[in-house]
């Protein structure tokens, strides 16, 4: 059957029941086309939004709603038996959809999200059992089904759960998914506690904690109107409960055995959602301190997530300085995250009362690295240990000693591969590093060391945000913006190679 | 003294009495007026501290009267008198009242002096000729003929007789002075006879007196040399740029025409034999007999090397020889022949080292076959090269049109080149090159460019379909054609960088797609071309620099994974160390990368800790030899490795060779630099590692070691220095600006405080308020002149009147007594 002509037929199936309500082969056709669907996967939002049109005009119109009695329990007429059956119809059909979540097609995941969240909705307001005291219930089990799915489906969700982020603008839909997040905080077993879960978990915490700063604003701009302010059910959701949940969830996740993909997304999450919501902010400390030495980008994470602890909450933590000094390493330059490293490390040593030998190492350690780093990073380092020196006027005998200058000594007092700042030995050394930069290949470079060296240092520092970002293609591009007056040529006729004898091309290659 | 005075004229007299009179007129106290000074500034002049009142006033009136009052004497009067006695001498002013010699020219005889002065000597030898003296006619006949009206006595004779006599007198004193001339002459003749015998006896007085002449010196021998000298000779002028290019095009255009003749077999073809005509040619059907047998001519050439020459099996020689057969083009090709002939001669010596070059690339081009390139020699003495040509030689010219106009399209292009052998593709596009020289036409210039473009594009293709096969031949190709894309980029330096860089950017843009993997060598082999056509050690330069970023881009970024990656990164940074050769600059990631590959070369233990330089990964072992074997580890690296994939141990050898190599010789070449013994330790750790190595060859073992030994010595040289001050050089004295006061035309405190535009605005404004007033007061005083005048006028008029009227009284009290009296008279007549 062709994809037009089965369209087709599942068009007059659903009409065909909505006109007849009795119809409950049509109702079976529309339902096994969609196990049909998923098990052949072909797409699969048609057949969503086909059931989806069936299922809403059912429970707008109460036709499955069982009325009971309380007290009583429900009536057994052929009537409830029917609507029995259509629920059980419903049931089934709500299970599919949760299935489509795990498709691989984004937009039939997204689809099947919007379809569970309206049914949730629907539901919320049109409860399928009707009682006689009129309280609406959320329904709590369909919003569990999806949760569940979200977390426990072995694979990595996060295209779904940010369609999530729709709903947190309903307090209820979050009073509720808070309930169940802490409900799966412990998983059932051991296994399900794996990399995807715990991925998910951050992703799913991610969507729900809003983003700090508007935080208040988001209350008190929804007080205007309230009937958007909820999905179905009135609830009393507030900051307080949210720091309450937060902090209760991130006693866990923290316990959590992490890798590394999670273990950043852990430190993003905190250092970008949770951190303003935890109570006590100073037992982050040796987490942050165990994660500081694991290396590369968490390191750089949990050093930020120190900094703010310094920062904003009178931490003091005294191997700071050696652990940033352990961060600069050749491969920084190659790293994503070498912007934020130097934005931090200029902070961190922006204090004019460091000890000159410190700033000293840290100043030589970059001179050293630029020896074997890329172009733009130079520039990095040059303007750094620049505003380095700006800073400690003492610094300036590294570049020109007067006391010293001239003088011969075997070898560089400099220790590159200590560890502890405080005991390199920079301060007897020089930056000679810079000497060499000048005869960089590259004229910017080159030029930039000259002006560091030769001329007076400028009174104001220079900004090094600029500077950051700077990619390789960036430079390819100024440099060949930079219109050119006159383009010099070569005086001498190339001869072939076989006559130039000097070349370190004819000493090495044969041709 | 009286009487010399006298005889000066009136007005010098005049002059003379003003001057004389001495003007002892005491000041009069009350003629005085005292502008009395508060306090006594010192170092101010005071200008205005006596004033003359009166003798101001009485100026002030004299100058009204001749102004003012001239005008108002005239005034309301149409007709003027005008007086022109005067203005009939008036002199013509002058053009410069300074010069004043201008109007008039001094002159003699008709000649201006300055005409006269250029011969400064002449001296009348013509005896016709009489000196002003003696043209001057004496008293005795001025005074007969010009004055000779009077009623003298003497005047009373004829007149004719005079001036008879007159001639007779001249002829008299003519004949005198030819008299006095010859005797003249005889006395200098003997003179001159007698000093001739008083010569002989000084002579001889001399001779023993005198020494012989004074040793010539270094100096005069030098001059006499000089003197003696062969001068430079006036030879034909150098011909110029254009010229040699008309030249060559018109040589390669015979030599195409004759090629196309001997193509269609016709050997003397009637057109062009009729174009000759002998300057004998006397029109009237005889003809010169046209020279139609080859051997006959290839008896009168000479070949330079008669070695070389075998008539019997060279019919390929008549490209040359049977040129002379076309009359007028043979001729001229015979003066070309002559002129290469010359060696002496700069530009004739280029002209044939090119064509040495075209033929000698079809000479390499059979001698391919040889396969040592050792053998290919482009360079050859120009005199012998045409005499190099030899049967082999010939054979592709047949086929290759002498002259090869650019196609239209790169597709037309590519089928001229064809699957040609390299050599005759480089012959090819040389000779486009010289048959669409600019020098020729000036719409040739965009055709160079649109060349270029061609051959970039086709090197881009070339390096697009590479396989074992040709590699080779491609490599061989770019470095052919690197002279002609010199060539080509020196005749439109702009345009042709310009389109080069533009190839850059494409690269670049392509290999940002995907920035870890090694461009291919489409990529690769155009920085190549970067050494050969700009200079690589300026400091910034417009292709040169993006490149480098290019470059470095290429080697901090790329994954080394294969046998390609490795060969690329070695080919870019062989090609770095030939760039920087000169100016000595470094770049980070070309040692990163040697590093790398020594790192790459090392078996590494499960403890070891040791961590490359991205791009390189942790623990990588592509390049360690996993089994001994015997190869000469100074093999070098050939293009063919870009291709095969697998890496074996053979390839291994080499390339850890090649990077040690390298290393050594980059550390020689910054052996200069300030940090060099920090890049040497970096490699040494890695080299001795390497050293380690037990599957390495003992050869390159040595060889590494040798590099250490080498890095000990320059480590051992150089010291760790502090740095010094910069030696602050002495600050210039500051150059003082010259300070000008501001002149101030009135001391007043206002002005002198203040400067600028608004100052001089109220300055200016001050002025023209005192020169109103001024005006004002002028005016005032200009109608009181003119009410005075008036007034005087009315007031003679007056006194006119009253006299008349006072007259008139007068006569009518006189008439009235007269009358009375007569008629007293008559009444007492008339009563008595």
């Amino acid at each position: 059957m062709s994809k037009g002509a089965k369209n087709h037929h599942l068009k007059s199936n659903v009409n065909e029941f909505l006109n007849n309500k009795r119809n409950i082969e049509a109702l079976t056709n529309v339902i096994d086309s969609f196990k049909n669907a998923l098990e052949k996967q072909i797409p699969l939002t048609t057949v969503i939004l086909s059931c989806e049109t069936i299922f809403v005009e059912l429970l707008r119109s109460h036709d499955m709603t069982i009325h009971i009695k309380s007290l009583q329990g429900k009536e057994n007429s052929p009537e409830n038996n029917y609507k029995q059956f259509l629920q059980e119809r419903y049931i089934e059909t709500f299970n599919l959809i949760i299935e489509c979540l795990g498709s691989d097609k984004t937009s039939d995941a997204h689809q099947a999200l919007t379809t569970c969240m309206k049914f949730i909705a629907i539901e919320g307001t049109n409860p399928l059992e009707s009682h006689d005291n009129h309280q609406t219930e959320f329904p709590i089990v369909h919003l569990n089904k999806v949760i569940s799915k979200l977390l426990l489906s072995h694979r990595i969700m996060k295209n779904v759960i940010v369609k999530l982020s729709e709903y947190t603008m309903f307090d209820d839909f979050c009073y509720f998914v808070w309930k169940l997040l802490l409900k799966n905080l412990i998983p059932t077993t051991k296994n399900d506690l794996n990399n995807e879960f715990i991925q998910n978990y951050l992703e799913l915490l991610n969507v729900l904690i809003p983003a700090s700063p508007n935080n208040n604003q988001k209350y008190a701009e929804q007080d205007d109107d309230d009937e958007k302010r909820f999905l179905c059910k009135v609830v009393k959701f507030d900051e307080q409960l949210l720091r309450k949940n937060v902090n209760k969830i991130w006693n866990f996740i923290v316990q959590w055995p992490h890798n590394d993909v999670t273990q950043r997304q852990l430190l993003v999450l905190l250092l970008e959602k949770v951190l303003v919501h935890l109570e006590k902010p100073a037992l982050l400390t040796d987490y942050l301190m165990d994660t500081l030495d694991v290396g590369g980008q968490v390191s750089l994470l949990a050093l930020q997530g120190i900094f703010i602890l310094i920062h904003k909450y009178n931490m003091s933590y005294p191997n700071i300085y050696e652990k940033l000094y352990a961060m600069f390493e050749p491969e920084i330059f190659h790293m994503k995250f070498k912007p934020r490293l130097f934005h931090l490390a200029d902070i961190f040593l922006s204090s004019t009362y460091l000890p000159e030998t410190l700033v000293a190492a840290f100043a030589k350690r970059l001179a050293r690295l630029s020896l074997v780093a890329p172009p733009q990073d130079i520039i990095i380092i040059l303007f750094f240990i620049g505003n380095l020196i700006i800073r400690h006027p003492g610094l300036k005998r590294l570049i020109c000693d007067a006391a010293n200058g001239g003088h011969e000594i075997s070898n560089d007092p400099f220790l590159m591969d200590e560890c502890d700042p405080n005991k390199s030995f920079a301060l007897q050394s020089s930056l000679w590093e810079i000497q060499l930069l000048k005869s960089h290949m590259l004229p910017y470079i080159s030029q930039t060391a000259k002006n560091i060296t030769s001329q007076p240092l400028p009174n104001r520092e220079w900004d090094l945000g600029e500077y950051l970002e700077v990619k390789e293609n960036d430079l390819f591009d100024q440099e060949i913006s930079k219109k050119a007056k006159e383009y010099a040529l070569t005086f001498e006729r190339p001869m072939t190679e076989t006559k130039n004898q000097h070349s370190a091309m004819s000493k090495y290659w044969k041709f | 003294m009286k009487a010399k005075k006298g005889k000066k004229g009136p007005k010098s007299d005049a002059i003379y009495d003003k001057k004389s009179k001495v003007i002892v007129r005491k000041e009069n106290p009350f003629e005085l007026h005292v502008n009395r000074e508060k306090f006594n500034v010192l170092n101010r002049k005071t200008h205005h501290s006596f004033g003359k009142p009166l003798l101001a006033r009485q100026n002030a009136f004299e100058k009204r009267k001749q102004t003012l009052g001239a005008e108002y004497k005239v005034q309301n009067k149409s007709n003027l008198f005008e007086d022109r006695r005067k203005s009939g001498f008036k002199k013509l002013p002058r053009e410069s009242i300074y010069n004043l010699n201008d109007s008039e020219q001094l002159t003699h005889r008709g000649q201006t002096l300055e005409q006269i002065e250029q011969f400064d000597d002449a001296r009348p030898d013509d005896d016709d000729e009489m000196s002003d003296e003696e043209l001057r006619l004496d008293a005795n006949f001025t005074k007969v003929a010009h004055f000779g009206g009077g009623n003298d006595e003497e005047s009373m004779i004829d007149r004719k007789t005079a001036i008879d006599e007159l001639i007779a007198d001249s002829k008299k004193r003519k004949a005198e002075r030819v008299k006095e001339h010859e005797e003249m002459l005889d006395l200098t003749n003997k003179l001159d006879s007698d000093y001739k015998h008083l010569l002989s006896v000084v002579k001889t007085l001399e001779r023993t007196e005198t020494p012989e002449k004074p040793e010539a010196d270094e100096y005069d021998r030098l001059v006499k040399e000089m003197i003696f000298l062969p001068r430079g000779e006036p030879t034909n002028k150098l011909k110029s740029e254009d010229e040699i290019a008309r030249i060559e095009k018109e040589k390669l255009d015979m030599l195409e025409m004759d090629r196309q003749r001997r193509m269609q077999g016709d050997e003397d073809n009637p057109e062009i034999r009729s174009t000759y005509r002998s300057a004998d040619d006397l029109d009237d059907g005889y003809f010169l007999e046209p020279v139609i047998d080859d051997e006959d001519d290839k008896v009168l050439s000479y070949p330079l090397n008669p070695e070389d020459v075998d008539p019997q099996n060279e019919p390929d020689n008549e490209q040359e020889d049977d040129i002379p057969e076309n009359g007028e083009i043979g001729s001229k090709n015979e003066e070309i022949e002559s002129e290469n002939e010359s060696e002496n001669a700069d530009e004739e010596q280029s002209e044939s080292e090119s064509d040495a070059d075209s033929l000698e690339d079809l000479k390499a081009d059979n001698s391919e076959s040889d396969e040592n390139t050792s053998d290919e020699n482009d360079e050859i003495p120009a005199s012998t090269a045409p005499t190099k040509l030899d049967k082999k030689n010939i054979e592709p010219m047949d086929h290759i049109p002498f002259t090869i106009s650019l196609p239209e399209t790169y597709e037309k292009f590519i089928e001229l080149l064809g699957a040609q052998s390299i050599k005759i593709q480089s012959t090819i596009i040389e000779r486009i090159i010289k048959t669409d020289h600019p020098k020729l036409h000036f719409s040739n210039r965009n055709k160079m460019i649109k060349l270029f473009a061609y051959l970039l594009q086709y090197v881009n293709d070339l390096f697009l379909s590479n396989d074992e096969s040709n590699i080779t031949k491609h490599f061989k190709l770019v470095h052919n054609l690197s002279p002609l894309m010199f060539d080509l980029i020196q005749m439109n330096p702009e345009d042709c960088s310009s389109s080069f860089l533009e190839v850059f950017k494409e690269k670049y843009e392509d290999y940002k797609k995907n920035q870890k993997a090694y461009p291919k060598l489409d990529t690769i082999i155009f920085f190549k071309f970067l050494s050969s056509l700009f200079p690589t050690s300026d400091f910034r330069h417009p292709v040169v620099t993006p490149s480098y970023i290019f470059l470095h881009h290429i080697l901090s970024q790329c994954k080394v994974k294969t046998r390609s990656d490795v060969m690329s990164g070695l080919y870019l940074v062989t090609l770095t160390y030939d760039y920087q050769r000169i100016s000595k600059r470094f770049l980070p990631a070309v040692l990163n990368f040697l590093k790398g590959i020594c790192y790459l070369g090392i078996k590494k233990s499960l403890i070891d800790n040791s961590r490359p330089i991205p791009p390189f990964k942790k623990k990588d072992e592509l390049l360690v030899v996993s089994s001994e074997i015997d190869v000469i580890s100074n093999e070098k690296l050939k293009p063919t490795d870009f291709l095969v994939t697998d890496i074996d141990d053979e390839f291994k050898v080499r390339a850890i060779s090649t990077a040690v190599g390298l290393i050594k010789d980059y550390m020689l070449l910054y052996e200069e630099l300030v940090g060099v013994q920090y890049l040497i330790d970096s490699f040494e750790s890695l080299l001795s590692k390497l050293s380690d190595e037990e599957k390495l060859p003992e050869t390159l073992k040595a060889t590494i070691n040798e590099v250490l030994k080498e890095f000990d010595r320059i480590k051992s040289e150089r010291k760790f220095k502090y740095p010094e001050a910069e030696k602050k050089s002495l600050p210039m004295l500051r150059m003082l600006e010259p300070r000008f006061e501001a002149v101030h035309s009135d001391r007043r405190q206002m002005y002198c405080q203040s400067q600028g535009n608004a100052a001089e605005k109220k300055k200016l404004q001050h002025m023209l308020k005192r020169e109103k007033k001024s005006a004002k007061r002028e005016l005032i005083k200009d109608n009181e002149f003119l009410s005075k005048i008036k007034h005087r006028r009315m007031q003679q008029m007056d006194v006119e009147r009253k006299e008349k009227v006072r007259r008139i009284l007068h006569e009518g009290n006189v008439q009235q007594s007269e009358f009375k009296a007569l008629s007293r008279t008559k009444g007492r007549k008339g009563i008595f």
